[in-house]
């Protein structure tokens, strides 16, 4: 039975993130071919670029913990990372792989034991963990062996530690999607407060690495200080790092101990499944009081329709809109801390004319980039698409309320940033202007691409929202291609700056975005509106 | 009101609806029956524009569903056999969304919704989200958004299947209303005895062809309804 539920689970996942069978019937009236094979290309170099951002650090922190002896300490931060890394992408699919699958309520009325169910699911959430997790430990490791030297004991070890930091992500995960399936049966604006736990979550990391950072001294120094106390005080600490490095006793007192953890966990959640996953999600009647509504234009009744679907889904905002927030935190240093911005601007400005103008251009380009709001909300209307493909509204009004909330909820902070650059940038009033406008055009870019993509690859067939939000290859392609880019728009002037300057260079670029927010916009208006009507 | 001409639809080799033609009439109750995988579903989404046809014409009070989509969906409205709602909306949202797209007053949307509510048994249940409805509270919220904006015809697709005793009874009276008001309701349904009591005319459907309709005494003489769709499915095989 296990064995059936574990490849039903598995069918499952790769089946909603690979879109087999996503959308009804694709325009040309038979099913998307190759799909799934761009999906997982797609999958694969997002992979590949996040695991090469960690080779280069790992690289990196490697060289100089083992020139000081410390490479348990490297293996120490790098499997922090991981475990952060894999527990963070991780917590929010947690909770909605146990306890909110929608088949929960079929498979418990068969005669399956609950514990096979249980099991079932954590393979996936295991398997999630690992995938996460594996992005940072695996290139860590391999670094390892590469710059430290090969032995058995430290393949061996290596490998087992790679394994251990995916169980504790699997332990975490599961803790924290049980915090997170209780706080959804209690509270009311559940999908605020979790945004604002995640939040709080991130700005206390925030908090202890400026702490550190504003102490003034060499991070190498204080990592080695971090690494004595480590060892003094927190000697298991110290023994998982130790695991890296071959030692046979750390490893196996860590499997001891993890076991242990796991098996509480387990008891946890056995005792704990059937009453979270059966309960009805409603804590308290909300009492209905008639009131004389207003009447509200079509356009704006859609853009409502957006909006709810926005702030209902903690998973929506915190993975689509996360670049907002890391756009008003930035304005908001660089309003405190600007001085130092503006020294090192004015010494690159004084090597190469004009690099501070289009290089912060480039920087909230990127920002802006990341948003993507838009590219999940085609395949976000899910099996509820008939709803607005039955009203009298046209297909573009619909997409242009989807693109209208992208480019909203990314005004303010867009902005806020915009403006801050601009009085920051030792540049002059045309080319500040140029900032804004090379900037404005980006985001009605990277809104109108997500909605192109969301269009070419839909979803429409998920059982969990997790899968539209972060598990499709629209959602990548839109926020790899935004940061991309706007590193090729930057990196490019360093080519052609000396020969264009600032001012041509940033009007040229917004020339370009003009034109592909022109192409863009009239698809979606022609071919992407039919190809919306007919999902 | 509803006329379907020569409708065919496709799905890759397999044709699914096949040379249809059916003509409903203001005060009908148009009953559509077959077997499962018949084509029912596809013609009812055919005829809300949710659904791209390969051949024929659909026109709503004349006016053509290809040509003039829009002018067509704001007379008709449609209740699927799932409804899947927006289960991130409460009730009230969702009436009030239907309401602003149909371009109803707030003066009237508030006394349809209060009679509607109250006639089906929703009221309390308005400011709930939708995604603690049961099945049964998400038809009786669907029938609402389809009655809210009055429309002339409306379209349904297994209407009483999760629908209580109760809000079976009141959605039959809705719909005998409905049509005495010179409306007119096409609908599938398996239950072959609602189906003889209520409607005023039937058409049967096996593998995508029409294969009998008409009033309800054309189409089972002194036959139950039962009896004659037995019958038929026999004979076609």
């Amino acid at each position: 039975m296990l064995k059936t539920l574990i490849k039903k689970q598995i069918t499952e996942t790769l089946a909603l993130t690979f879109r087999k069978g996503a959308a009804r019937w694709t325009v040309t009236g038979g099913r998307g071919k190759n799909s799934g094979i761009g999906t997982v290309v797609v999958m694969a170099l997002a992979m590949l670029y996040i695991a090469g951002m960690f080779t280069y650090f790992s690289v990196n922190l490697c060289n100089s913990m083992m020139a000081v002896k410390m490479g348990w300490m490297y293996y120490l931060v790098t499997s922090g990372s991981a475990i952060l890394f894999g527990t963070f992408g991780n917590i929010f699919s947690t909770g909605f792989t146990l306890y909110m699958a929608k088949d929960n309520d079929l498979l418990l009325s068969m005669p399956i034991k609950i514990r096979d169910v249980i099991i079932s699911r954590l393979f996936v959430v295991f398997f999630m963990g690992l995938l996460y997790s594996g992005i940072v430990s695996v290139p860590a490791i391999v670094v390892g062996w590469v710059i430290g030297g090969f032995s058995f004991p430290r393949v061996i070890c290596g490998l087992m530690l790679v394994i251990l930091v995916s169980l504790i992500v699997l332990g975490l995960s599961c803790l924290l999607g049980f915090v997170v399936a209780k706080i959804s049966q209690k509270l009311k604006n559940r999908s605020f407060l979790t945004v604002l736990i995640a939040l709080a979550f991130l700005a206390l990391i925030c908090f202890f690495y400026f702490r550190i950072l504003n102490r003034g001294q060499d991070l190498m120094y204080i990592m080695v200080r971090v690494g004595e106390d480590i060892r003094g005080s927190a000697y298991p600490i110290y023994l998982f790092g130790r695991i890296g490095e071959g030692d046979w006793l750390a490893m196996l007192a860590w499997v001891a101990a993890l076991a242990l953890l796991l098996g509480l966990i387990w008891l946890l959640l056995k005792k704990t499944f059937l009453s979270i996953s059966t309960a009805t999600p409603s804590p308290k009647k909300a009492i209905y009081k008639e009131k004389a509504g207003s009447q509200r234009s079509v356009s704006s009744a859609l853009l409502r329709k957006e909006w709810y679907r926005f702030s209902s889904s903690a998973n929506y905002m915190l993975n689509c809109g996360m670049a907002l927030l890391l756009l008003l935190g930035f304005g908001g240093y660089l309003l405190v801390k600007g001085g130092t911005l503006l020294n090192i601007m004015s010494a690159l400005g004084s090597s190469f004319h004009g690099v501070a103008p289009v290089l912060l251009c480039a920087l909230n380009c990127m920002l802006i980039g990341m948003v993507d709001i838009s590219a999940p909300s085609v395949s976000l209307e899910g099996r509820s698409i008939w709803q607005v493909q039955c009203l009298p509204v046209t297909p573009w009004q619909v997409l242009r309320a989807k693109l209208l909330l992208h480019l909203g909820i990314s005004a303010v902070p867009m902005l806020f940033f915009s403006v801050v650059l601009m009085v920051l940038a030792p540049a002059s009033a045309v080319e500040k202007v140029l900032m804004l406008v090379v900037t404005v055009l980006y985001a009605i870019l990277f809104g109108l691409f997500g909605l192109f993509l969301g269009l070419k690859m839909p979803n429409l067939n998920w059982t969990n929202e997790i899968v539209p939000i972060k598990q499709n290859a629209a959602v990548l392609i839109s926020m790899f291609s935004g940061m991309g880019l706007a590193m090729a728009f930057g990196g490019l002037y360093f080519l052609l700056g000396k020969v264009l300057g600032a001012t041509a260079w940033l009007s040229i670029s917004a020339l370009v975005f003009l034109a592909l927010d022109a192409a863009l916009f009239f698809w979606l208006k022609g071919p992407g509106a039919r190809r919306f009507a007919a999902l | 009101m509803l006329n379907i001409s020569h409708l065919t639809k496709r799905y890759g080799d397999k044709v699914a609806v096949d040379d249809l033609s059916l003509h409903i009439f203001p005060g009908n109750i148009y009953g559509f029956i077959g077997h499962n995988g018949a084509g029912k579903t596809t013609t009812l989404k055919a005829a809300v524009g949710i659904m791209q046809f390969d051949s024929g014409t659909i026109t709503i009070d004349g006016l053509d569903l290809k040509t003039n989509p829009l002018a067509c969906k704001a007379k008709l409205a449609y209740i699927p056999d799932n409804p899947d709602l927006y289960e991130f909306m409460t009730g009230i949202k969702y009436l009030n969304f239907i309401a602003d797209v149909f371009v109803v007053s707030p003066a009237d949307r508030q006394a349809r919704i209060r009679e509607l509510a109250d006639r089906l048994g929703l009221t309390s249940d308005l400011a709930q989200p939708i995604s603690a409805y049961s099945h049964g509270m998400k038809q009786k919220l669907a029938i609402i958004a389809a009655w809210i904006h009055t429309p002339r015809l409306i379209l349904m697709d297994e209407p009483f299947v999760g629908l209580d005793p109760k809000a079976s009874h009141l959605l039959k009276q809705m719909m005998r209303e409905h049509c005495d008001r010179g409306g007119a309701i096409f609908f599938s349904t398996h239950v072959l005895e609602v189906a003889e009591k209520l409607c005023d005319k039937v058409a049967i459907i096996k593998q995508g062809r029409l294969i009998r309709s008409g009033t309800m005494e054309e189409v089972k003489g002194d036959d139950s309804l039962e009896e004659v769709f037995l019958e038929l499915e026999d004979e076609s095989c």
